[in-house]
């Protein structure tokens, strides 16, 4: 816990912890119909240098603002630096807005723009955006779109692999898992073999990370139905995952531990933990938590449900989002896209701050093919790459996801501490979920 | 007359000082937060129009006991200050006694003693804690965050906190008792024993009930030390407590309005429960039994 741990968290959430591909299920292509700008008059108006304000948490945002002041004078961007959403980022500019003087553009995660929107915290910015959407990847644009409107700019995305200890799977003579039977089958063989040694956690307190596994089998939490919110979080998919993690959990083949606590870190330095299925902005956090076992580590591609098919879930992805009342939400718009899409500046963030592109052409910059020594040399983005191509197009958040990951958290907190079942944990987030929708005066659709 | 009108003025400067400031920190915060516990956000649909501001009435408060958060929070801390405020509590008491009877040489030193967990900031303390708990690198290879045991090991620190402030309080009171009355009680027999019990504990019996009230308050404001530890353990929930869960619902699920709801329902709890305490302890007085 403490400072530590908090930087870690930051991290995650910077390389853009929480998720993306929202629109798909909000039922609205990207540029669907085009948004009426409402601010547009103000932001031409002024003559002189425009000055776009812009809070966020990312490592490499404080440099890429840098480089973009140096070659654009008539359009400054002033960064601000401030806690990680999770951490009070988020509420901080709620309040901001609330209070008449938000930056212009704010860091905001895929899995929180919707409640961002409930709250008539963002402004539509669909007429700015639309003529730079083809320089993304579609799914991104889909996921910062809602009915047909965008409300923010896309920059990285989080798709998931499976981390191993090269030298832990060699000493035991395991396999690297291509499918999750396979997992299961190792998580076995490793524990029997070594019984201080479990092959992956389960974090009870990790919602997104959950998330991330049921995305790849294909649930879709949140979706629009005509005027109304659908809430699925007990769906096929979803479940699947449930059971398939309750028989680790039963056979105690995992190791149980709140995630990024330092107990969890711990059994990762100690080679305790073998493996990890997680997010591509883990690359980083890896290597600046457990540096000890720097060079022991690999990554394989996610294990799939079903042999010889490669589909991948993704855990986070922040864009930018133009916030209720900026004056200049053309050039935010314009900054917040070259961002993104700039192979300079996003060469830089894939250095400086582990991010991962959603531009259309984000996967053949160079430093995606830099070598990384903590992964013995392997130059991991390119598996990544790959997986990136693979991400299930379904999943979708809604408009309270932190009520609902605190829902996940306790009740699944429950089902380690005090037993029960994952299932039934479901059952009821997903009774919370609907309940904190509806609390919101917002209409749920039945069944 | 005019005397009186004189010394009315100074006591108005006087008072102005503090005044000013408890009308700007306490009561205008309070009064906006019942102001803001009687509104409600309106949306419809998905809510991608701006939400509106309307009147609800009580809407709020009826919500604050609708899906049992509250109320098991509240059984939680009940239990809880039924088994820890009695324990620190007395405590307390025993410490400020030996201090008071005893240990003179070093009385400076052990009251320091006492008193340094105090002096250490709230949420460090709890961090520290949080450490020794933690089974992976606490030295004591217990696990002390299961489901059944946080709440216990959040006692711990509290009382490990807050027991030096406490017998400091209820040591002052010890030292304001004329120390004639030892004498004359020693004089004419009395052990020790039954000095601290007939003489001394009696004539702190108001620092004691002082004590007692803050405790009583502060259990239900427990806020710090469940905060910290939901990092360590998943026993402890963001709702473990009504205050942790009026935090979270105003800033996670954006609610003021509820969460404004939830603190001034937590308020008017602890002030009926002191309350309660105060007529307790005073028909105890009445009936001699303390």
């Amino acid at each position: 816990m403490g400072v530590t741990q908090q930087a870690r968290r930051a991290v995650g959430l910077a390389g853009g912890m929480t998720a993306i591909l929202m629109a798909a299920a909000c039922g609205s292509g990207g540029a669907g119909e085009p948004g009426a700008p409402a601010a547009s008059a103000a932001s031409a108006a002024a003559g002189g240098p425009v000055t776009v304000e812009w809070w966020g948490w990312a490592p490499g945002y404080d440099k890429a603002a840098e480089a973009w002041n140096a070659s654009h004078p008539d359009i400054q961007v002033k960064y601000t630096q401030i806690e990680s959403g999770a951490k009070g980022g988020y509420q901080k500019m709620l309040a901001a807005v609330k209070a008449g003087n938000a930056p212009c553009l704010g860091q905001v995660g895929g899995e929180t723009l919707a409640s961002f929107l409930v709250e008539g915290a963002l402004e539509d910015i669909t007429g700015y955006a639309k003529d730079s959407n083809a320089k993304f990847q579609q799914w991104a644009v889909n996921s910062v779109t809602f009915g047909g409107r965008q409300v923010a700019v896309p920059v990285d995305s989080g798709p998931m692999g499976l981390y191993y200890r090269k030298d832990i799977f060699d000493k035991h003579k395991i396999e690297v898992p291509k499918t999750w039977d396979e997992f299961a089958a190792a998580a076995g063989k490793l524990h029997a073999a070594d019984p201080k040694v479990f092959l992956t956690s389960f974090n009870p307190d990790d919602m997104y990370g959950f998330s991330g596994y049921a995305w790849q089998a294909g649930a879709n939490w949140f979706s629009t139905s005509g005027d109304a919110w659908k809430v699925s979080i007990t769906d096929e998919p979803t479940l699947k995952v449930a059971n398939y993690w309750q028989g680790l959990l039963d056979k105690k083949l995992v190791d149980v531990k709140p995630a990024w606590s330092d107990a969890w870190f711990k059994d990762f330095t100690d080679g305790k933990i073998a493996s990890l299925v997680g997010a591509v902005w883990m690359t980083k956090v890896l290597e600046d938590s457990i540096p000890k076992t720097s060079g022991k580590w690999a990554v394989a591609p996610m294990p799939s449900w079903e042999a010889g098919t490669t589909v991948t879930g993704n855990v986070g992805g922040s864009p930018n989002a133009v916030l209720k009342g900026c004056a200049h939400p053309k050039e935010a718009v314009e900054f917040a896209t070259w961002l993104a899409t700039d192979p300079g500046a996003f060469d830089d963030l894939v250095v400086n701050g582990g991010l991962f592109p959603t531009s259309a052409d984000g996967t053949s910059l160079p430093a995606m093919k830099a070598p990384r020594p903590f992964y013995g040399d392997q130059p991991v983005f390119e598996v990544f790459s790959e997986a990136a191509r693979t991400v299930a197009p379904s999943f979708g958040w809604g408009p309270t996801t932190p009520v609902v990951n605190d829902a996940f958290n306790s009740a699944v907190g429950e089902v380690v501490t005090k037993g029960g079942s994952l299932a039934d944990a479901l059952k009821t987030v997903q009774e919370k979920a609907v309940a904190s929708i509806k609390d919101k005066g917002l209409s749920v659709a039945e069944g | 007359m005019r005397g009186g009108g004189k010394t009315n003025r100074a006591a108005l400067v006087f008072l102005l000082p503090f005044g000013t400031l408890f009308v700007l920190f306490f009561v205008l915060p309070i009064g906006y937060a019942v102001n803001e516990s009687l509104y409600k956000l309106k949306r419809s649909g998905l809510g991608f129009g701006t939400p509106e501001r309307v009147f609800s009435g009580l809407a709020n408060y009826a919500a604050v006991f609708r899906d049992g958060t509250f109320l098991s929070g509240v059984r939680r801390l009940l239990l809880f200050g039924i088994v820890q405020v009695p324990i620190m509590l007395g405590l307390a008491l025993v410490l400020a006694l030996i201090l008071d009877g005893y240990a003179a040489r070093f009385t400076r030193f052990f009251r320091l003693v006492y008193f340094l967990p105090y002096a250490v900031p709230g949420v460090i303390a709890a961090i520290v804690w949080s450490f020794l708990y933690t089974p992976e690198i606490s030295p004591f290879g217990l696990d002390l965050l299961g489901d059944g045991v946080v709440l216990w090991s959040i006692g711990n620190i509290v009382t490990w906190t807050w027991t030096g402030f406490n017998m400091l309080v209820i040591y002052a009171a010890l030292k304001a008792i004329p120390r004639e009355l030892c004498e004359a009680a020693a004089m004419d027999g009395a052990s020790p024993w039954r000095v601290a019990w007939s003489i001394k504990v009696p004539m702190v019996r108001p620092s004691l009930i002082l004590t007692g009230v803050f405790s009583i308050i502060g259990t239900l404001q427990l806020f710090n030390e469940p905060t910290v530890l939901t990092g360590v353990t998943t026993a402890v929930s963001k709702s473990y407590t009504p205050l942790m869960w009026s935090l979270q619902v105003a800033l996670d699920n954006n609610d003021y309005s509820l969460g404004s709801a939830i603190a001034i329902v937590l308020a008017v709890l602890a002030g009926a429960l002191s309350f309660l305490f105060l007529r307790l302890s005073a028909w105890l007085t009445r009936r001699g039994v303390m």
